[in-house]
């Protein structure tokens, strides 16, 4: 009875707050609508309409379940929540592959993605790193002491290797440590070599970026020892990048790397999936073809249409109102969140607040930006529109944590 | 900073990430609008592979050796094709038309498609033939609606322009199938191949796949709803065909021209070199294979025909062929003699020499050379001298100095299947000739029979490559040092090997190599031309062999004012004597270059 009660705490305050799992199931809604139509002739599998019910059930039933959490559990396991995670990632290593990577653990029939779940647990661990350091740790400190929690999970994900995932880990970061009152003209800092290193492989695009550094670094310090020390180091990125690139990676790590961001040069795959979601999207018009009608026929028959590209289908049977319509519901939710966020006044809930609804949005923003072609295709699904399992409940466990949270400490 | 303030800066933050994808949306969506619907509906979209030609190779003087010839594959959208209803080949579809004008198995054609009409494959392009010719592709198009659901490809196939062979240097390709395909991607490879891309099987084309393989392009194409291509899809999106690179390569046309020719009605192989970087200037092998009868790559039938030929065209007799090298080899023997210093001992030669109890040994001129020293037994070939010279000379030490000399391994030539020869270590000579007789006794006296002599002479269980040949050429002319042959300009792995000896040997052995030839009794006099500005140097081999008359060598090289060393090796199978056949092709080939000094 101690162990239960150590977890749950039945007195808590159970209420829906509207603002939170409003948007959310309006587009969960959405999402099943999208299902239902593209699913009508994919060879009759209806299945795909009728699992996402599923899902989208236990979503609800875990998001009920976490409201009945003892509110300070996740502050008091985060860590050890991280080292298990941490475990379970090294054991995917040795997991067979599927697909070319070895992203899950297989126990008997059962799959089980520990980087899907891994999501929230590694937010809650940056949370409370950050709430109990904050004071103590100066601003560089606290930002490279962060990149090092986040660089152990990510090692071993891209390992595995799955970049999309990675990518999820990374981002997050950046608005929770903005929000944690770190200086962001010494977050940028850090950020400015990342883009170096990308700006080297065009010349022209070098020099300009190289410029602009100097500009945006004499705007953010006055000290000029410290604007050289950064314009230096960022030469020096930029410059070694390309050495780096020929002499400390292997080549099969240059080659995946490589069909990463250049997903066109596999010629009949994500290249040719790209054109087709782009004719999708754009014959969608304004106010879309009407559900059941899209004709893009070989999108219907792409495998992954219900997962990673659903919004492809939305684009082109509900048109650009739909597409402003989702957007739109889905800031709200974000605006919501982040709004509550600020009333709270326990710093750890807080930034998990922000943290799992940034997580959320960069889902979204990569998403999208990844059926229009703009970003590689690292098969990221859109929440609560998405086909697929285990993301769904994920998302739950994000927003049933975020109401508990609203519920009892605001 | 306030947390009201933070938010609003946040929630600003994400909105402004958000709004150029919207963005980008509206633009497709409302924008360009029209441009996609065009596309979608009842037209749908293709990606067509286009094949990459491989790159053109040349010779030393730019003048092209292969090249590309635009060919055509013919290929068939399952889904276009099948009737929905009937689940057979479509009334649309005239299958008998088609059968006229190509020649190609409707039975295997008309179940493959079958087969792949299902779910995802029944949109992709399924190949009925490859290797079209350009009237053919003229004739079906003009019938196009009579094939909906037909699209070509260009495949570019190799088309040998020059008016060599050169069949072994340059090699062969193969068709990637399944197989193949599954052989090559493994995951970490940077060149991927798709399904009827070409490989190099063999030589020039295989060593240097990677430099001259293109990179596949892709072209999206309209089809509309009868499955009739309606040109190209937004350019932008095609991905560029890469043409591969060119290779140019150290043969010489004329010099492989002359040598083909003289190599015609012979089996054997003729190699030439410039000894002073290591380039090879002609590289032939006899008999050869002919890669202008036929387009694309080698078709089954007749490459089986090759396999099964008693000639074996497909030996490259220069660097897998193994012969005894027989007199040649006489230059190593006589290094090792000047290396311990014995030129000036003075043998008689009867005639015929005794090794063994009652055993002889014949030299080849029975009448005998009489009294003579090392230069005269090399001028001669006299092998009574090298029997009885190498008499205090053991056998550890000449299978050591033939080893120096890069015997009984490969030189290293970039081109696969180079082969080892043999040198008949005192190891392999005990695994091979010991044995128990039929009284239990151990026999260990082979050294004893005359192998050590046979060896001395470059017979018994010597073989040797023409590559290994010529590299001792080339160590001799350079006076004690060769550059690793290749076939290719710019080739990077190229090694300098040294061999540490006395000038003086490398002198010694040099005017040896030149009475060979100039002086009245030379056994490689019929090589000598008479043009005072140049100078050849070379030796005569006259190899006896079990398989029939024996081969005949020549292995020389000439110098000439403004002219770089050219070095040669010529082995006739079955050529007779050295100092006949083998001796007379070198000569037209110095002569050639002779011309080239006079001009």
């Amino acid at each position: 009875m101690n162990f239960i009660s150590r977890i749950f705490n039945f007195n808590n305050v159970l209420r829906f707050h509207l603002r939170i799992i409003g948007p959310i199931l309006l587009l969960c809604i959405i999402g099943l609508v999208a299902l239902k139509s593209a699913s009508l002739d994919t060879l009759g599998q209806h299945s795909v309409f009728s699992n996402q019910i599923k899902w989208i059930t236990i979503g609800l039933i875990v998001f009920f379940i976490i409201q009945f959490i003892r509110n300070n559990l996740f502050y008091e396991f985060a860590y050890i929540f991280y080292f298990i995670l941490l475990v379970l990632l090294f054991i995917t290593l040795f997991m067979p592959e599927t697909n070319g990577s070895t992203r899950w653990i297989i126990i008997g029939g059962m799959q089980f993605q520990p980087s899907e779940f891994g999501k929230i647990i590694f937010i809650m661990a940056i949370s409370r790193f950050i709430a109990d350091y904050r004071d103590s740790f100066s601003a560089h400190q606290l930002i490279i002491s962060c990149a090092f929690l986040t660089l152990i999970p990510l090692s071993l994900i891209i390992k595995q290797p799955d970049y999309g995932t990675g990518l999820m880990y990374v981002l997050p970061i950046l608005p929770m440590l903005y929000w944690a009152n770190v200086n962001s003209k010494k977050l940028v800092l850090y950020i400015f070599p990342i883009i170096s290193m990308l700006a080297q492989q065009d010349l022209l695009m070098f020099y300009i970026w190289m410029f602009l550094l100097i500009v945006i670094l004499l705007f953010i310090s006055k000290n000029i020892t410290q604007v050289i020390f950064n314009f230096i180091l960022n030469c020096s990125f930029g410059l070694l990048a390309p050495y780096a690139w020929q002499h400390a990676l292997k080549e099969y790590h240059r080659n995946r790397i490589l069909q990463l961001l250049y997903p066109e040069n596999d010629p009949l795959g994500a290249g040719y999936q790209i054109l087709q979601s782009k004719v999708a999207i754009g014959s969608g018009g304004i106010l879309g073809k009407g559900l059941g009608e899209g004709t893009q026929s070989y999108l219907r028959f792409l495998p992954i249409k219900d997962s990673d590209f659903i919004l492809s289908v939305i684009s082109e049977e509900m048109g650009f109102f739909c597409i402003l319509a989702i957007t739109i519901i889905f800031l709200l939710f974000i605006y919501f969140s982040i709004d509550f966020s600020q009333r709270l006044f326990n710093r750890f809930q807080s930034l998990n607040i922000i943290g799992f609804c940034s997580l959320l949005f960069f889902h979204m923003i990569v998403n999208m930006s990844m059926v229009v072609g703009l970003f590689p295709v690292i098969g990221l699904p859109f929440p609560f529109i998405s086909y697929g399992g285990s993301f769904m409940v994920t998302c739950f466990i994000a927003i049933g944590i975020i109401n508990n949270i609203i519920n009892n400490d605001l | 900073m306030n947390k009201y303030y933070k938010k609003k800066i946040l929630s600003y933050y994400l909105i402004g990430l958000v709004v150029p994808v919207l963005l980008f949306f509206f633009k497709l969506q409302v924008i360009d609008y029209q441009k996609y619907k065009r596309l979608s509906g009842k037209n749908s979209i293709r990606s067509v592979e286009i094949k990459a030609p491989r790159g053109i190779i040349y010779d030393r003087n730019n003048i092209p050796l292969v090249d590309n010839l635009p060919t055509y594959s013919l290929k068939v959208i399952p889904v276009d094709v099948i009737d929905r209803k009937t689940k057979s080949i479509s009334d649309n579809f005239n299958i008998e038309l088609l059968e006229s004008i190509i020649d190609f198995d409707k039975e295997a054609f008309i179940s493959k498609v079958m087969d792949k009409n299902q779910s995802l494959e029944k949109f992709i392009p399924v190949t009925i033939k490859r290797f079209i010719k350009f009237e053919e592709r003229i004739v079906i198009e003009e019938r196009i609606e009579d094939f909906p659901g037909i699209l070509f490809s260009t495949i570019p196939a190799r088309k040998y322009v020059s008016r060599v062979n050169l069949s072994h240097a340059l090699g062969y390709l193969g068709l990637v199938d399944k197989e193949k395909k599954t052989h090559f991607n493994h995951v970490d490879s940077l060149f991927k191949y798709s399904l009827g891309d070409v490989y190099g099987r063999s030589g020039i084309e295989k060593a240097y796949e990677y430099s001259l393989r293109g990179k596949n392009g892709i072209e999206y194409r309209l089809v509309d709803n009868r499955g009739v291509d309606q040109g190209q899809v937004i350019q932008k999106d095609n991905l560029d065909v890469f043409n591969g690179p060119p290779l140019f390569t150290t043969i010489d046309l004329e010099i492989q021209s002359i040598v083909e020719k003289s190599l015609s009605n012979n089996s054997g192989a003729i190699i030439c070199m410039d000894p002073s970087n290591g380039e090879i200037l002609a590289f032939a092998s006899s008999p050869d294979y002919d890669l202008k009868s036929f387009i694309g790559p080698v078709p089954k039938k007749q490459w089986d025909e090759w396999n099964t030929d008693s000639k074996t065209p497909l030996l490259n007799r220069v660097i897998s062929g193994e012969y005894p090298p027989g007199s040649v080899f006489k230059l190593v023997t006589a290094a090792l003699l000047l290396k311990k210093n014995q030129q000036n001992n003075i043998y008689e030669c009867s005639g015929e020499h005794e090794v063994g109890v009652s055993e002889f040994k014949k030299c080849w001129n029975p009448s005998g050379h009489g009294k003579i020293n090392l230069a005269e037994a090399l001028k001669f070939s006299c092998n009574v001298y090298f029997y009885k010279a190498i008499e205090n000379i053991t056998f550890e030490d000449l299978a050591l100095t033939a080893q120096e000399f890069n015997f009984g391994n490969r030189v290293g030539i970039n081109i696969p299947s180079e082969r080892k020869g043999l040198i008949p270590t005192p190891n392999y000579m005990r695994k091979k000739y010991e044995f128990r007789d039929e009284n239990g006794l151990w026999i260990t006296d082979w050294a004893r029979r005359g192998t050590k002599a046979n060896m001395g002479i470059g017979q018994g269980d010597v073989l040797a490559t023409p590559l290994q040949v010529i590299n001792l050429i080339n160590i001799i002319a350079n006076k004690g040092y060769s550059y690793t042959p290749h076939l290719v300009i710019g080739e990077k792995n190229i090694i300098k090997k040294n061999i540490d000896l006395d000038l003086n040997i490398w002198k010694f052995l040099n005017k040896a190599m030149w009475d060979v030839v100039n002086s009245k009794d030379g056994t490689g006099k019929s090589a000598k031309i008479y043009d005072k500005n140049v100078n050849i140097r070379g030796k005569t081999g006259t190899a006896q062999n079990p398989h029939g008359e024996d081969h005949s060598w020549f292995a020389g090289y000439m110098t000439a004012r403004n002219l770089n060393k050219i070095s040669v090796v010529v082995m006739i199978e079955h050529g007779g004597r050295g100092s006949g056949v083998a001796s007379l092709i070198a000569k037209d080939v110095f002569s050639y270059f002779s011309s080239i000094n006079r001009d």
